[in-house]
C-alpha cells in the first residue's frame, strides 16, 4: 500500500513470474525504457499492449503523456466497477448525504486501513445502535418475529427518506458519501426509537404479520441489507434470556455472552448451529467482530477461520458468507488486554504477509 | 512504434528469442498492473514513475441543465517522467 517499488523489486517480481533470473529482468527493463525513451525523443509514440501509449505533448516544454491501456484502467478500478454515476434528486445536498463518519469515504474494500477511524466512528454510534437493539430484545420474547419486522421496516424506509430532504441546495463540489444507505440508517436512529416503542405497543400486529413478512423477505434480494439468517437469530435468542437478568450491562460483555451462551445451550437445542454471517458493502469483518466479540480487532480470527475462502481481507466480495468461530476457540475476550494484544499481533503478521 | 516493433527491437538488443521477450514484456506489464492495483507506485530509474491515485466520490453539477450527478470513486493512473527522460526528449 502506497509504497514505492524500486527497479530491483520489479525485476524480482518479473523474474519470479517468468521463470528467468532477476538480472535478465533488470536488463530487460532498462532496455525497454531505453527503447521507449529513444522513440519518444524522435517524436514517435510507443504503444505497449496491456500498458498503454506513451507520447510526447507538443507544448513548448515537451513532456511525456501516458494513456493507460483500457484493460489496465479497468483492472485497477475493479473495486468500484459496481458503481455508476447517480443523478441526484432536487434538493439533495451534501450535508444530507454526509451524515456519516469518515470511514465510508475510503470505500468498502479496505476495512483494515480504516481501522482507527472506523473504531472512533463505531464507538460513537455504538451507544446508539446497540442500546435500542438490546432493550428491544429484552422486552419482547418473540425475538425472531420482530427481527424480521426490523429488517423490512428499514427496507421500506430507505427509499422514502431520500426525497424528504430539506429544500436548500448549493452547487458545491466536495467529497461526498457515496454509500448513502448507511448514513441514512444512522441518522434515522431517533425515529427508530419511536418506531421500536410503536412496535412494542403494537406487538400483536407484529406477531401476526411476522410469518407473512418472512415470506416477503427474499424478494428484496436486490436491496443490500445484511440478511438475518436463522443462525444469527438463534444466537440472539439465549441473549434475550440472559440480558433480561443482566438488564443494563455493558454492550460489549453482553455481546460476547451471546456466543458463549449460544454454545452452552447447543447440546440442549439438538443440532449444533454454525454461526455464519455475510459480508456486504457496508458490513465488514470488523463489523462482525464488533458484534460477536465486542472488539473490532478480533476480525482477524474470523479471517483465519475463513482463510480458505478469503485470501485478502481487504478485498472480500460482497455476499461472501463467512463462518463466525465461537469465542472460546481462539480465546477471544474483549475485556482482556492480552487477548486484544494477541489479535493485534496476528493482524500485523497478516498485513506483513500481504505486503510482500 | 507499436507493440510488435518494440518486441523486435528488444529481441535484437537482448539477443534473445522474440518469444522470451514477449513473455518478459507480459510479465513486466502484469507486475506493474499488480502494483498499481495495490496503490503502490513503480519507479523506473531514468524513465519515470507509475502511480495510482484514488479520487473520492463527488457531486458534479451540469451547468446547462442544473442536474446534479454523484460520481463514484475512481482510481486514476499517472505517469511522472523523470528528469533524465525529460532532458532526452527536449534534445
Amino acid at each position: 500500500m502506497n509504497s514505492k517499488i524500486t527497479l530491483n523489486q520489479l525485476a524480482d517480481n518479473i523474474a519470479k513470474s517468468t521463470g528467468s533470473n532477476s538480472l535478465t529482468a533488470k536488463a530487460f527493463i532498462q532496455d525497454l525504457t531505453d527503447i521507449i525513451a529513444e522513440a519518444l525523443s524522435k517524436g514517435k509514440s510507443v504503444t505497449i499492449k496491456g500498458l498503454g501509449t506513451f507520447s510526447v505533448s507538443d507544448d513548448i516544454d515537451p513532456s511525456v503523456i501516458w494513456h493507460p491501456d483500457e484493460s489496465l484502467a479497468e483492472n485497477v478500478n475493479q473495486p468500484f466497477e459496481a458503481f455508476e454515476p447517480v443523478e441526484l434528486e432536487e434538493g439533495v445536498t451534501e450535508e444530507i448525504l454526509e451524515g456519516g463518519g469518515p470511514q465510508e469515504s475510503t470505500g468498502p474494500e479496505m476495512p483494515v486501513q480504516d481501522l482507527p477511524q472506523e473504531e472512533q466512528a463505531v464507538q460513537e454510534i455504538d451507544s446508539e445502535t446497540t442500546q435500542p437493539a438490546e432493550t428491544h430484545v429484552i422486552e419482547t420474547p418473540e425475538t425472531s418475529g420482530n427481527e424480521t419486522d426490523e429488517t423490512t421496516d428499514s427496507i421500506m424506509e430507505m427509499p422514502e427518506e431520500v426525497p424528504d430532504s430539506t429544500e436548500h441546495s448549493e452547487p458545491q463540489e466536495s467529497e461526498e458519501q457515496y454509500y448513502e444507505a448507511k448514513p441514512r440508517r444512522r441518522s434515522a436512529l431517533n425515529p427508530w426509537m419511536m418506531l421500536i416503542t410503536g412496535l412494542l405497543a403494537g406487538f400483536i400486529i407484529g406477531y401476526f404479520s411476522a410469518p407473512y413478512i418472512a415470506r416477503l423477505l427474499p424478494s428484496y434480494g436486490s436491496v443490500q441489507i445484511p440478511p438475518t439468517d436463522p443462525a444469527e437469530s438463534t444466537g440472539i435468542y439465549p441473549d434475550s434470556i440472559s440480558a433480561s437478568e443482566l438488564d443494563d450491562t455493558e454492550s460489549a460483555t453482553v455481546k460476547s455472552d451471546t456466543v458463549s451462551q449460544h454454545q452452552a445451550t447447543e447440546p440442549v437445542t439438538a443440532p449444533p448451529v454454525e454461526v455464519t454471517d455475510t459480508v456486504t458493502q457496508r458490513r465488514y469483518l470488523t463489523t462482525m467482530a464488533r458484534k460477536y466479540y465486542g472488539d473490532y480487532r478480533f476480525w482477524v480470527y474470523i479471517y483465519l477461520e475463513n482463510s480458505d475462502i478469503i485470501t485478502n481481507p481487504n478485498r472480500i466480495k460482497p455476499g461472501t458468507a463467512v463462518v463466525i468461530p465461537p469465542a472460546e476457540k481462539y480465546g477471544i475476550d474483549a475485556s482482556d488486554p492480552e487477548s486484544v494484544a494477541e489479535a493485534n499481533e496476528k493482524i500485523r503478521a497478516i498485513l506483513e504477509k500481504l505486503d510482500k | 512504434m507499436n507493440h510488435n516493433a518494440v518486441i523486435e527491437t528488444l529481441s535484437e538488443r537482448l539477443q534473445r528469442d522474440k518469444k522470451d521477450v514477449n513473455a518478459l514484456l507480459e510479465g513486466f506489464v502484469s507486475a506493474i498492473q499488480e502494483y498499481l492495483c495495490e496503490m503502490d507506485s513503480v519507479q523506473l530509474p531514468g524513465f519515470g514513475t507509475f502511480s495510482s491515485r484514488k479520487e473520492d466520490e463527488k457531486i458534479v453539477t451540469d451547468l446547462s441543465t442544473g442536474k446534479k450527478l454523484l460520481l463514484p470513486p475512481a482510481i486514476t493512473l499517472e505517469f511522472n517522467q523523470s528528469a533524465i527522460l525529460k532532458r532526452k526528449i527536449a534534445d
